[in-house]
C-alpha cells in the first residue's frame, strides 16, 4: 500500500505540491490525472524516493520510503523521461537491474519481451520511442515489484500496445496483489484500468476516490423515442447533460439507478440503454459539483 | 524456462558497473599518459650505450651502459616533466571524478539511481571506490613501466623499489586529491560543466592564491623576498630563489612532492670511493618529512571524502541538470578567478598604483559579470546575483589594503642584532678585490654591472651597519609614481633601477630575506658604506696579504703569479703602460695597496675630490703561450679576447725601464676588468701606493699624454639611451659606478671604420678650446654617478677619443643648462 500523507514538495520558492494526501491500496491501480505541470511527476518522484519532501511523508506498507533500501528493492519507477545506458541492449539493462532487484526474473523478462515482439540483443537507442517505452515496461515487470509507479507510460504507444500494457498491468496487479500508481494527463488512457482515480489541481488532490464510488448515484442512458421530445418531458427526472438529437436522447440520470430506470421507462421509449460513464464524464460532473471549471482543467 | 533469481548486492553491483563503464577508459588514459611520459623521459638514457675509446691509442676498450652509470634511473625531470605529470594527474583525477559522478548531474539518470534500492551513502561509496581504484591502479602500472625498464637494463635494487613506491604514493595522492575534490563538487552542483570548472578552481586553489599573493607582494609589499633571485653563492651554481609558491610548496598539490620526486628520480653510481663520499652528501634521501607530506595529503583526501559523502547524501535530486544552483561555489569560483585577474592586471599594468588599481577593479567587475552570466544562464538569476558584486569588490579592496600596509609591517621589520649570526648584502659596485662583474659594450661609459651578494658580515660593527642600511631602505617605502623615467630636479631622491637585497642568517638557523626594488640614488650611494666594513677589509687583506693562502685564494694567486702583468692606465686613458716590477717590488706594491685599501673610505673611493690618478690593472697571463708560468692552476674567469691595441698580435717585449707604454692608442670597452684583470683605482688618498710609485719611478706612468682636442661631445647620463638602466638585461644587474673608455682608429688601416661610443647619440658639442680645457680639468676617470652626470668624449686630432665623466655638481651651469635644453627637446620620458 502506498500512502502519501500531507506531502509538500518545493523547488526553491516554488511549491509544486502542498499538503497532498492519497492512498493506493494493495491490489489496486490508482490513476493520477491532472494537466501538464500540475504536480503528477513531482508526486511520483517523491513516492519513488527520488525527491525528499519538505513536508509530510510517504509510506509504503507503513514504512517511510526515502532511503529505505528494502522497500525500494520492491519498488520500480518508470519515469516519463526514460533512461537507458548509452549503447546498451535490453539484456544489458536486465543485467543492470538484476543487481538491484532481488526478485528480478529472467523468465518474466523473456516472456514479456517476446510478448512485445522486441529484440533484447539490439541496441535500445535504435528503438522507436514507443518501443523504448515497451522496453521500459518489460524491465519494470521483470523486477517483480510490489509497488509500481508509471509516469505517462502510455505516451507513444500505439492503441494495440496500450491494450497489451493495460492487460499486463491488470493481470500483474491481480496476481501479485501489488499497488500500481499511474499518472496521465489523459483520462481516456486510464479508462477501464483504474480502480481509483485522483485529480491534482492547484498543488493538491481535489478529487480522489474509487471509480465505483465516484460513479455512484449516476447512470448514463441512451433513449430512442418514436416521437419528438423536449426538455419539458424530462423535468420530473433528476438528470444532467441532457442531449436531444431528434428522437434520440442521452442523459445522465441522478439518484438510484433503479429509480431512474423506472421513470425513464414510464416515458415509453422505443429503446432504453444504460451505458458506462467515462472517467471524463465522472470527473466533469464532480468538478462542476466542486465548483471547478472543467475547461480550465482539461483545456 | 527456469526462473533465474537474482542475488542482488547493490553495493558490489554498483562498484562493478562503475568499473566496467567509461570510467575504465579514463583510467586507461591516465595509465597510458603517465606511463608514456615516464618511459619517454628515461628511454634514451637507460638504453644508451657509450663506446669507451682509449684517448691515446684510439682502441675501443669497452662499452658503458646505464648499468655502469646508475643504481637506478626512474625518471628524468630536467624539462619539468614532473610538474607536467602532476598537473596532468590533477586533471586526470578531475576527469575521473566527473566520469564517476556524472550520473547525478542528469535528471534522467538521477530518476533511475535515486529510485534504486541502495542508500545514497552506499551509492556514493561504491562509485567513489571504483574511481579511486582505477586511479591507483593506473598510477601503479604507469610507474611500473619505467621500473620494468630498470629491471631489464640496470637491475633490481632496494633503492629502485623505494623510489618507485614513493612515486606511486605521491602520484596516487595527487590524483586522488583532485578526484575527491571533484566528487565533492559534483555532489554540490547540477551540471558537468560547473563540476569541471569548480573542480579545476578548487584543485588549483593554492596555486591561484599563492600566484595572486606573489603578484600583489611584488608590487605592494616593499621588501618582499618572494620570487626574487637572491644571488647568494651558497655554492657556485646555487642561487636561492624562494618564490611564495616554493615557500609553500607543501600546501599545493601540484608542487607538494616535486622536490622529493626530483631528488629520487635517479641515483648515479660512483666507482671512486673518495667521490662517493663527496656525492653522499648531495644524495637526496627520502626522510620522515617526505613521507609525512604524503600522509598529510592523504589525510586531506580522507577529510574531503567525508565532506563529499555528506554533500552527496544531502544533495537534492531536483538540481540535476540545472546550472548555477550552488551560490556558494559560484561566488567562491568567481572570487578566486577575479582575484587572480585583479592581481595580474594590477601587477602587470605599467601605470601608477591608483590608476592600475582602478583598472584592476574594472577587471574584477568584468570577470564577475562574464562568469556569473556563464554560470547562471538566466537573466533573472544574473540580476539577483548583482547584489554580490559589491561584496566581491570590498573583499578585493581589503586584500589590496592588507598588502598595501606591507602585510602590517612584515617586510620592514629588521631582525634584532642579538639574533643575527651573519648577514649578506647586495654589492652596488665593485672594488677590484670584491665582486665579480661584467659590462656592456654598448654603454656610454664603462658601466660594470654586478649581480652578487656578499656574505660573511659577522662582526658587531658590520651587522650594525647592515641593519642601518636596511632600515633606511625599508623606510623609503614603495614608490607609487613613475618619476624614475623622467628628468628629475632632485637627483638624490630619484628612484633608480636597482635591486638591493639583505639576508640575515639567524642564530636559530632561520634566514630572513628582504628584497627592495628601485631604491633612491641616495640610498644606493649609502650602500657603498659596506666597503668600509670589516668583511670587505678582510677580503682585501686575504687577497693582498703576504701571508695569503695561495692555494685557496684565487685573487691572491693571480696577483702573485710569476706571469702576472701589472699595467698602468693614466687618468686620461690615453695609453696603457706596463709596470716592470721585480718580485720585491711586486710584494711592496701589493702591501702598499693592502694598507691603503684597508683604510680608504667609500667617499675617497667613489666620490673623490679629484679624478683618480689612474688604474693599476693586474693581468694574470699564466696560460701557456703567453710567456708566463703559472704557479698554481689558476681558474681565471672568462674574459674577452686579449686585445692589446687595434687587433695586432699581442707582444710583451721585455724592458729595463720602470715602466713603458705597451699601447699608445688603446681601444677598450671596459675599464675595470680591462682585459679581465684585477683592477685597483688609484686615488690621491692612497698615500703609500703613491709613495711606492714615486719611489720606484713609476708615478709618471700615470701622467697621461697631452692631446690636441678638436671637440668635446657631451651627453647627460640621465637621457643617454645606452646608459639607461632599462637597457640592462636583468633587474638584478645594475651599477651606477662609471669609468672611462678609450677608442682609437685601427692601425692596420686608417680608413677602417671604428665605433665611438657617442656616435649614435645626439650630443651637445663644444669646440671652444678654452671650454674644452676647462672640461678636461673637471673630468673624472671614475666616479659613482648616482644616475646623473655627464659622459664627455674628448675627440683628439690623432683619431683617438677618451670618454670621461663629469659629475652633475661640477658641470658649469651654462653648459648644464644647454645640455638639459637639448635633452628636453629630445624626450621627456625615458620609459622603455
Amino acid at each position: 500500500m502506498i500512502e502519501a500523507v500531507s506531502v509538500t514538495k518545493k523547488f526553491g520558492d516554488f511549491t509544486a505540491i502542498e499538503n497532498l494526501s492519497l492512498t493506493v491500496p494493495k491490489g489496486s491501480i490508482y490513476g493520477l490525472v491532472g494537466y501538464n505541470g500540475a504536480g503528477k511527476t513531482t508526486l511520483l518522484k517523491t513516492v519513488a524516493g527520488v525527491y525528499r519532501p519538505e513536508g509530510g511523508k510517504v509510506l509504503i506498507d507503513g514504512e517511510p520510503v526515502f532511503e529505505n533500501e528494502k522497500k525500494k528493492q520492491r519498488l520500480f519507477y518508470v519515469p516519463d523521461d526514460i533512461y537507458f545506458k548509452p549503447y546498451t541492449t535490453m539484456r544489458k539493462m536486465a543485467a543492470f537491474y538484476k543487481g538491484y532487484y532481488p526478485n528480478f526474473s529472467y523468465d518474466t523478462f523473456e516472456k514479456v519481451t517476446s510478448l512485445f515482439g522486441l529484440d533484447p540483443t539490439k541496441r535500445i537507442n535504435g528503438f522507436s520511442k514507443g518501443m523504448q517505452r515497451q522496453a521500459e515496461v518489460v524491465l519494470a515487470m521483470s523486477t517483480m515489484p510490489d509497488t509500481l509507479l508509471l509516469d505517462e507510460s502510455f505516451d507513444g504507444l500505439d492503441p494495440q500496445k496500450r491494450t497489451v500494457v493495460k492487460e499486463l498491468l491488470y493481470d500483474y496487479m491481480r496476481q501479485k496483489d501489488v499497488a500500481i500508481l499511474i499518472s496521465s494527463h489523459n483520462l481516456h488512457e486510464l479508462q477501464d484500468l483504474c480502480d481509483y482515480v485522483g485529480l491534482i489541481n492547484g498543488k493538491r488532490i481535489v478529487l480522489n476516490g474509487s471509480v465505483k464510488d465516484l460513479s455512484k448515484g449516476k447512470a448514463k442512458y441512451r433513449l430512442v423515442f418514436d416521437r419528438p421530445v423536449t426538455e419539458q418531458d424530462f423535468l420530473s427526472i433528476p438528470h444532467k447533460r441532457l442531449n436531444i438529437d431528434g428522437s434520440i436522447v442521452t442523459l445522465m440520470a441522478l439518484g438510484q439507478p433503479e429509480d431512474a430506470y423506472a421513470r425513464l421507462k414510464e416515458m415509453s421509449p422505443l429503446l432504453i440503454e444504460e451505458t458506462v460513464l467515462t472517467l471524463e464524464e465522472i470527473f466533469l460532473d464532480e468538478m462542476e459539483a466542486e465548483g471547478h471549471e472543467a475547461k480550465k482543467i482539461f483545456g | 524456462m527456469k526462473q533465474k533469481r537474482s542475488s542482488a548486492n547493490p553495493f558490489t553491483h554498483t562498484f562493478a558497473e562503475s568499473i566496467r563503464s567509461t570510467n575504465f577508459i579514463v583510467g586507461l588514459i591516465i595509465l597510458l599518459g603517465a606511463g608514456f611520459v615516464m618511459v619517454m623521459s628515461i628511454l634514451y638514457t637507460i638504453t644508451y650505450k657509450q663506446v669507451i675509446t682509449n684517448p691515446v691509442t684510439g682502441v675501443q676498450e669497452g662499452v658503458q651502459t646505464a648499468k655502469d652509470m646508475f643504481v637506478y634511473y626512474l625518471f628524468d625531470d630536467n624539462s619539468y616533466a614532473g610538474t607536467f605529470l602532476c598537473g596532468a594527474l590533477i586533471l586526470g583525477g578531475i576527469v575521473m571524478g566527473m566520469s564517476c559522478f556524472r550520473f547525478i548531474t542528469s535528471k534522467k539518470t538521477v530518476n533511475v539511481y535515486y529510485s534504486l534500492g541502495i542508500k545514497r551513502e552506499k551509492l556514493f561509496l561504491a562509485n567513489y571506490l571504483s574511481g579511486a581504484l582505477l586511479i591507483v591502479v593506473a598510477v601503479v602500472l604507469a610507474v611500473m613501466a619505467p621500473v620494468l625498464l630498470n629491471l631489464i637494463y640496470i637491475g633490481s635494487s632496494i633503492e629502485l623499489w623505494t623510489a618507485a613506491l614513493y612515486y606511486m604514493m605521491a602520484f596516487a595522492t595527487v590524483g586522488l586529491f583532485a578526484y575527491t575534490v571533484t566528487a565533492a563538487v559534483a555532489s554540490s552542483v547540477g551540471t558537468v560543466f560547473e563540476g569541471g570548472i569548480f573542480s579545476v578552481i578548487i584543485s588549483f586553489l593554492p596555486t591561484f592564491v599563492l600566484s595572486s599573493a606573489q603578484m600583489l607582494m611584488d608590487r605592494l609589499v616593499w621588501g618582499s623576498p618572494f620570487g626574487k633571485n637572491f644571488f647568494e653563492r651558497l655554492n657556485e651554481f646555487n642561487y636561492d630563489s624562494p618564490s611564495l609558491a616554493t615557500h609553500f610548496s607543501y600546501f599545493t598539490p601540484l608542487t607538494a612532492f616535486l622536490d622529493a620526486l626530483k631528488g629520487i628520480a635517479f641515483r648515479e653510481k660512483t666507482v671512486d670511493e673518495e667521490k662517493a663520499a663527496e656525492k653522499a652528501v648531495e644524495i637526496f634521501e627520502l626522510g620522515l618529512k617526505e613521507y609525512i607530506a604524503v600522509f598529510a595529503w592523504l589525510a586531506v583526501v580522507v577529510g574531503v571524502f567525508f565532506l563529499a559523502m555528506y554533500l552527496f547524501k544531502r544533495r537534492k535530486a531536483e538540481i540535476s541538470g540545472f546550472i548555477g544552483t550552488n551560490r556558494v561555489l559560484n561566488n567562491l569560483g568567481i572570487m578566486v578567478v577575479s582575484l587572480f585577474a585583479f592581481s595580474v592586471l594590477f601587477s602587470k599594468l605599467p601605470l601608477s598604483t591608483y590608476v592600475a588599481l582602478a583598472f584592476a577593479m574594472l577587471g574584477v567587475i568584468i570577470v564577475f559579470l562574464i562568469l556569473d552570466a556563464v554560470l547562471r544562464r538566466s537573466l533573472r538569476e544574473f540580476r539577483k546575483d548583482l547584489i554580490f558584486l559589491p561584496g566581491h569588490l570590498v573583499v578585493t579592496g581589503l586584500i589590496f589594503v592588507i598588502f598595501s600596509t606591507g602585510l602590517f609591517g612584515y617586510s620592514t621589520r629588521v631582525p634584532e642584532p642579538e639574533t643575527v649570526k651573519s648577514a649578506s648584502v647586495s654589492l652596488v659596485s665593485v672594488n677590484g678585490i670584491v665582486g665579480e662583474f661584467y659590462s656592456y659594450s654598448s654603454n656610454v661609459l664603462a658601466n660594470p654591472v654586478t649581480s652578487e651578494m656578499l656574505s660573511g658580515f659577522t662582526s658587531e660593527k658590520d651587522i650594525k651597519l647592515v641593519r642601518e642600511l636596511h632600515t633606511k631602505i625599508a623606510g623609503l617605502g614603495a614608490d607609487p609614481s613613475d618619476d624614475m623615467w623622467k628628468f628629475s630636479s632632485d637627483a638624490d631622491s630619484k628612484r633608480l633601477r636597482s635591486r638591493v637585497q639583505f639576508t640575515y642568517y639567524l642564530k636559530n638557523g632561520k634566514a630572513v630575506r628582504r628584497s627592495f626594488k628601485d631604491v633612491t640614488a641616495d640610498a644606493l650611494a649609502d650602500m657603498l658604506k659596506i666597503y668600509e666594513s670589516d668583511r670587505i677589509r678582510q677580503l682585501v687583506d686575504e687577497a693582498l696579504s703576504p701571508d695569503a693562502d695561495l692555494t685557496k685564494n684565487e685573487k691572491a694567486r693571480a696577483l702573485r703569479s710569476e706571469g702576472s702583468i701589472f699595467r698602468a692606465v693614466p687618468g686620461d686613458v690615453t695609453y696603457i703602460a706596463r709596470l716592470n716590477l721585480n718580485e720585491q717590488q711586486r710584494n711592496d706594491l701589493l702591501e702598499a695597496l693592502r694598507l691603503d685599501l684597508s683604510e680608504q673610505t667609500y667617499k675617497e673611493r667613489y666620490f673623490p675630490e679629484k679624478s683618480p690618478i689612474g688604474l693599476i690593472s693586474v693581468l694574470n697571463v699564466g696560460e701557456p703561450g703567453f710567456g708566463g708560468k703559472p704557479i698554481y692552476d689558476v681558474n681565471i674567469p672568462s674574459k674577452p679576447d686579449i686585445d692589446i691595441g687595434n687587433d695586432e698580435e699581442p707582444e710583451i717585449p721585455a724592458s729595463d725601464e720602470p715602466w713603458d707604454i705597451i699601447d699608445n692608442a688603446p681601444t677598450f670597452e671596459t675599464m675595470e676588468s680591462v682585459y679581465g684583470g684585477i683592477d685597483f683605482v688609484i686615488t690621491e688618498d692612497m698615500e703609500r701606493t703613491v709613495k711606492f710609485l714615486k719611489d720606484n719611478n713609476m708615478f709618471d706612468a700615470f701622467k697621461g699624454t697631452e692631446k690636441k682636442y678638436t671637440s668635446v661631445n657631451i651627453v647627460s647620463l640621465e637621457r643617454s639611451h645606452t646608459f639607461q638602466p632599462h637597457m640592462l638585461r636583468y633587474e638584478n644587474d645594475f651599477s651606477y659606478y662609471v669609468s672611462a673608455r678609450a677608442t682609437s682608429k685601427p692601425k692596420e688601416s686608417q680608413d677602417a671604420f671604428y665605433y665611438n661610443p657617442l656616435d649614435n647619440q645626439q650630443t651637445y658639442t663644444v669646440t671652444d678650446q678654452e671650454t674644452i680645457k676647462a672640461l678636461k680639468e673637471l673630468s673624472y676617470f671614475s666616479y659613482y654617478s648616482k644616475g646623473t652626470g655627464y659622459a664627455v668624449e674628448f675627440k683628439a686630432s690623432d683619431d683617438t677619443s677618451q670618454l670621461l665623466y663629469i659629475p652633475a655638481s661640477k658641470m658649469p651651469a651654462a653648459l648644464a643648462t644647454a645640455v638639459r635644453s637639448l635633452d628636453e627637446s629630445l624626450t621627456q620620458d625615458f620609459r622603455p
